[in-house]
């Protein structure tokens, strides 16, 4: 298949800008820190009725029976819903349809939902919980990816033998040339575990029935509105245009608030129309762990060949990746890791094979990183583990091989049509950790001295494909509207996840209206308001509504211009809009203020508002070869740790991080450095502390005493360093930061905790038994779950 | 959760009448932050909660001039103080926060490892509103509070229907989230004498972040310095490794009047697997708890010889 060619857009050589690429405070920021912002938790509306889940009882079952007469009769239950009532479909999921919205043959999961109570309070709902009588059938369960593979093993899903969901692959070259041509060959397994969003607010959603047959608006936490849209009309049966979405102000995502507040909008719609009144529902923090998608645990095999000066040959990758009970994201965050799971470097021959499998742990799905932090741990390791082998340095061998203008990646793309920055940001990444000195120092020779505190430095690097490359239509929307007085609304199908979507919107849309940014107010998402833009996943607010709100800022800029030119007696084209003025170029003195203009086109009764649409460049896939143009565009980043383990206790204390990370542009740069500090925080968590620790299927780490995230009194001085390569494709040459960020640190702390003390640790997290001990004592006992009773 | 009354009352004999009417169906509550956690999750369903928050006698910390201590918990020491009766009485009522005791004066005066040890409790938050008598009635053996007074010999006031009285420190907890406290007991406050102008002591805790996490593992050591390089009057004490938290008697016998390097510091701290019988569970398998409780005390004792500023009382 041939590449298409296409049009890469429009390049913006500026450099000076009105208002994009300064540093803006959160449009947000103040309602937030003040306690004003409204969650839906914070919602009312009289007669609401309070719902609450009944969740299976043992992760594997068939249910033979429910039977609900004793908790409908209970004080204050108004109504008690299954699967019965469901009147439309009884499944969802964004590829498989496999989840149910309430649990009607099996239960795959102890997070299934089975029964739900509608009760006027919330304590009336929860004590009717216990009357509901469900009678199962216990069915033998998979707690691993390896069990669930093997033969005989018991299905979860009739249509998925063998328990597979998928399988990505890629062939690139003559794998057996490749490693004959190998001087050295290495083989290594790592594994990562399962990791929560650690979103502060559960999941909460409200939905009220709006007056006609069958309609509902549903307000929520909720990331992804037009997907909770699809799910709950088809769930309850009805067309798109009788659901209503509205989300509210939203306390953290990361990737975790779509299935699952899908699942929710769906139940809490439902009860709304069974009871015609108001039903709120709000989940515990330990429902929210218990039932929510977690970051996949992979089990990652490499082998790699490299010439004895350095020069990769071949690479050989087979992943399983631990998909859970539904299949959920599983099919396109494979799909991220099969396309970067070389890393940032060109290698002739390369092998890949991922398969996602279903278990009966808790389902996985999209998180902040999406299939890279797995793959960047296991082929940032390997490089290292390479370099050792071959008596390199790390950084050096990384830039013999690492991606240069025109390098060809394992997927066949040539890296030709933007900044492939990535020895740039591994050379600022090193400097400012002082990396070489360092590496020197801590060599050896100084733990031999037999000190009980050790330092050392580690690195890590990647390539990530920005927006949603071959997962699908990429294309989405916004709408500027003027008002008469010079202000101006913006609203758009992406949705604000606390990422600073609304501040870099009205950003936008302030530069190209040449109005003030205090002038712009971004409205909340609705899905009744605004065409669906697709789901705010995969870093792509920024490039792809991006344009699409500079589109419809222009046009009616342009309807502006000409209205000015009139009041100014000059052509639009001599007209510059900037600072809350139109004004001659070159003669400044000559000029109307915005608001002037806007009352002057209200006057004359001109269209004030438009419609901006970006479609994404073309990209294309194979799925057999796992060849193709994966993404448009990429993004590159580097992240360099120096830590001090404490040889007696197996503590790592992270000193300093330093963090480059091209973004193309910064249209606000305070907001990216937001998202480095953030990032390196998670990425913290993912390397050192966090995990799901799940025994047969029982979620053991249920809140936040037991599962552990950074604290500000973890987290080391950071050191963002913002490169900018302007990008053909993004606004004003945007591109991403809010993944990139959270998915290099956990392998440059593994490699620098091995260069303080030469133990290699391939699993992840680096608790204080791996470190001291080389693996964990406690996880012997009950491993991922794949313990045998 | 099940719903629950609470009566707040005005005096401890008013608490206490309140205790004993109710029996098991009523608990005290002070700052919450283990109770609340237990009734959220119906570990836990009184009927009554006996808020004791206004008992303002409850919260001092003070210094009880010329009482001399109670001399319970003397057996099973092998080196005799010579000091024997000297030194000032300090009594922490049961509604001092950790925060308070954190940043008394007197107790980091009388007893530095106690004032480290509530230094090192949860989070700010949780410092400001748990209490020294909840640890202590809570019973657990990661409780921070509790390794520093059994390195006091401190000893529990608690008062009930039949009065009040004095127990030990090491007989006040039997067994993970068990007490001595009989029906209608609540905890009055707990009294130590003061350590002696030569006294050393830390306190030490290993958690998997440096902040807001329960110990894997602590340690407290208390003991008077006769030369550079040797103590006597040793107690140490263990959290976290045993169903209570553990004097360490084989250790502190072998400590006493030894002169220590580095090499013989190690030998004796590896002593500590005889004195420790840890379980595995989410935060450490039982391996490496017992490896980490003689890794922490060594730690502990190389920074007292080497006169360390870090030495004296240290966590996190």
């Amino acid at each position: 298949m041939e590449i298409e060619r296409y049009d890469t857009g429009e390049h913006d050589p500026r450099e000076e800008f009105g208002v994009v690429h300064r540093a803006a405070k959160r449009v947000d920021g103040v309602e937030k820190v003040t306690g004003k912002a409204r969650f839906a938790a914070d919602l009312y509306f009289d007669g609401m009725l309070h719902a609450r889940v009944l969740r299976a009882k043992f992760p594997h079952a068939r249910i033979l029976r429910i039977d609900a007469s004793e908790a409908q009769n209970a004080p204050g239950v108004v109504a008690v819903i299954t699967h019965e009532d469901v009147p439309g479909a009884k499944t969802f999921g964004p590829v498989r349809r496999d989840m149910p919205v309430l649990a009607f043959d099996k239960t795959r999961y102890l997070g299934d939902g089975v029964a739900m109570i509608v009760a006027t309070t919330l304590e009336a709902a929860e004590q009717a919980l216990e009357l509901v009588r469900v009678d199962y059938e216990e069915l033998p369960a998979v707690f691993s990816p390896e069990e669930a593979i093997a033969e005989g093993a018991p299905v979860l899903h009739e249509d998925a033998p063998g328990n597979i969901v998928n399988h990505h692959k890629v062939r690139k070259g003559d794998m057996e040339a490749g490693f004959a041509a190998s001087d050295v060959v290495i083989e290594r397994e790592y594994r990562t575990q399962f990791i929560e969003h650690a979103y502060i607010e559960p999941e909460a959603a409200v939905a009220v029935p709006n007056p006609g047959e069958g309609s509902v608006t549903v307000y929520g936490s909720i990331q992804n509105p037009f997907t909770a849209r699809r799910v709950v009309a088809e769930v309850l049966g009805v067309s798109l245009n009788k659901v209503r979405i509205v989300q509210c102000t939203m306390g953290g995502s990361f990737g975790g608030k779509d299935d699952v507040m899908s699942c929710m909008c769906a139940r809490a719609a439902l009860a709304a129309l069974k009871t015609g009144r108001p039903v709120k529902m709000v989940n515990t923090r330990e429902e929210s762990i218990v039932e929510g998608y977690k970051r996949h645990p992979y089990m990652l095999k490499y082998r790699v060949g490299a010439t004895k000066d350095g020069k990769l040959q071949a690479m050989e990758i087979r992943i399983l990746a631990d998909g859970g009970a539904y299949a959920s994201m599983t099919p396109f965050v494979t799909w991220r890791s099969v396309v970067q799971a070389t890393g940032p470097y060109e290698i002739p021959n390369v092998n890949t094979d991922v398969h996602g499998v279903y278990t009966n742990n808790t389902y996985t799905g999209a998180m902040r990183g999406f299939g890279s932090p797995q793959i960047i741990f296991a082929h940032e390791s390997l490089m290292d583990e390479l370099a050792a082998e071959l008596g390199m340095d790390p950084l050096d061998l990384r830039l013999k091989n690492g991606f240069r203008p025109g390098s060809v990646t394992a997927t066949g793309q040539t890296l030709d049509d933007h900044a492939v920055s990535l020895v740039e940001v591994m050379q600022k990444a090193a400097d400012a950790i002082g990396y070489r000195e360092k590496r020197k120092a801590y060599n050896e020779a100084a733990r031999r001295a037999g000190s009980k505190k050790v330092r050392g430095v580690g690195i890590a690097a990647s390539y990530r494909g920005v927006s949603l490359g071959g997962e699908g239509v990429d294309a989405t929307g916004a709408i500027v509207s003027v008002q008469q007085d010079g202000s101006v609304y913006v609203y758009a199908g992406l949705a604000e996840n606390g990422q600073g979507l609304r501040t870099i919107f009205s950003q936008i849309a302030a530069e190209e209206l040449g109005c003030h940014l205090e002038d712009v107010v971004f409205m909340d998402t609705d899905t009744s308001l605004i065409p669906d833009g697709g789901p705010t996943v995969a870093s792509r607010s920024t490039t792809m509504g991006g344009n699409a709100v500079r589109d419809a800022a222009r046009k009616v800029r342009e309807m502006l211009l000409s209205v000015a030119g009139e009041m100014l007696g000059t052509s639009c084209e001599a007209l510059r809009a900037a600072g809350g003025r139109v004004f001659v170029a070159g003669r400044p003195e000559r000029s109307v203020s915005f608001a002037d203009v806007a009352r002057a086109a209200y006057s004359r009764g001109e269209l004030m508002a438009a419609f901006g649409w970006y479609k994404g460049p073309k990209v294309w896939w194979d799925e057999e070869s796992g060849q193709g143009r994966a993404y448009f565009t990429y993004v590159y980043g580097c992240q360099a740790a120096e830590v001090e383990v404490d040889t007696e206790t197996g503590r790592v204390k992270v000193l300093k991080v330093a963090a480059a990370h091209d973004v193309g542009r910064a249209i606000n740069p305070a907001t990216v450095e937001g998202q480095i500090y953030g990032g390196v925080a998670m990425g913290m968590g993912y390397g050192l502390l966090e995990e799901v620790e799940m025994a047969r299927g029982v979620t053991r780490t249920q809140n936040f005493d037991e599962y552990l995230i950074a604290t500000s009194m973890d987290v080391p001085e950071v050191m963002p360093i913002v490169v900018e390569n302007p990008d053909p494709y993004g606004p004003y040459g945007a591109k991403t930061i809010g993944e990139p960020t959270c998915e290099l640190l956990a392998p440059a702390i593994a490699n620098a905790v091995c260069n303080a003390t030469g133990r290699r640790i391939r699993e992840l997290p680096l608790d204080l038994e791996k470190v001291l001990l080389g693996r964990s004592l406690k996880a012997a006992r009950g491993r991922r779950g794949s313990e045998q009773a | 959760m099940r719903p629950f009354c609470v009566t707040v009352p005005e005096s401890v004999e008013e608490a206490v009448r309140v205790l004993a009417k109710w029996g098991p169906e009523a608990h005290v509550i002070a700052g919450g932050t283990d109770l609340l956690v237990e009734i959220k999750e119906d570990r836990r369903s009184p009927k009554v909660l006996v808020d004791i928050s206004r008992l303002d006698e409850l919260r001092q910390i003070r210094v009880e001039c010329g009482v001399k201590a109670e001399a319970g918990a003397e057996t099973g020491r092998e080196c005799k103080r010579t000091d024997e009766g000297e030194g000032d009485v300090v009594w922490v009522g049961a509604l001092a926060t950790h925060a308070e005791v954190a940043s008394s004066p007197v107790v980091r005066k009388a007893a530095p490892l106690l004032a480290e040890a509530c230094a090192h409790v949860g989070s700010p938050q949780i410092r400001g509103r748990g209490t020294v008598g909840g640890n202590i009635s809570t019973a657990s053996p990661a409780g921070d509070v509790i390794p520093p007074l059994f390195a006091l010999e401190a000893s529990v006031d608690v008062e009930g229907p039949r009065g009040v009285r004095s127990v030990d420190v090491e007989s006040f907890f039997v067994g993970p989230k068990r007490s001595a406290l009989a029906p209608g007991e609540m905890v009055l406050g707990v009294r130590f004498r003061e350590l002696g102008p030569n006294h050393v002591s830390f306190f030490r805790k290993l958690g998997q972040r440096r902040s807001l996490a329960i110990s894997v593992v602590s340690v407290a050591f208390a003991a008077r310095k006769v030369r550079p390089d040797a103590f006597d009057d040793v107690r140490i004490a263990f959290g976290a490794v045993a169903p209570t938290v553990v004097r360490a008697r084989t250790v502190e016998k072998a400590l006493c009047g030894k002169r220590l390097d580095p090499v013989m510091a190690r030998q004796i701290s590896r002593l500590a697997f005889r004195d420790v019988m840890p379980i595995t569970d989410i935060r450490g398998s039982q391996a490496y708890r017992q490896e980490m409780a003689c890794n922490l005390l060594y730690e502990g004792l190389l920074d007292l010889l080497s006169g360390s500023p870090a030495a004296g009382a240290r966590g996190g």
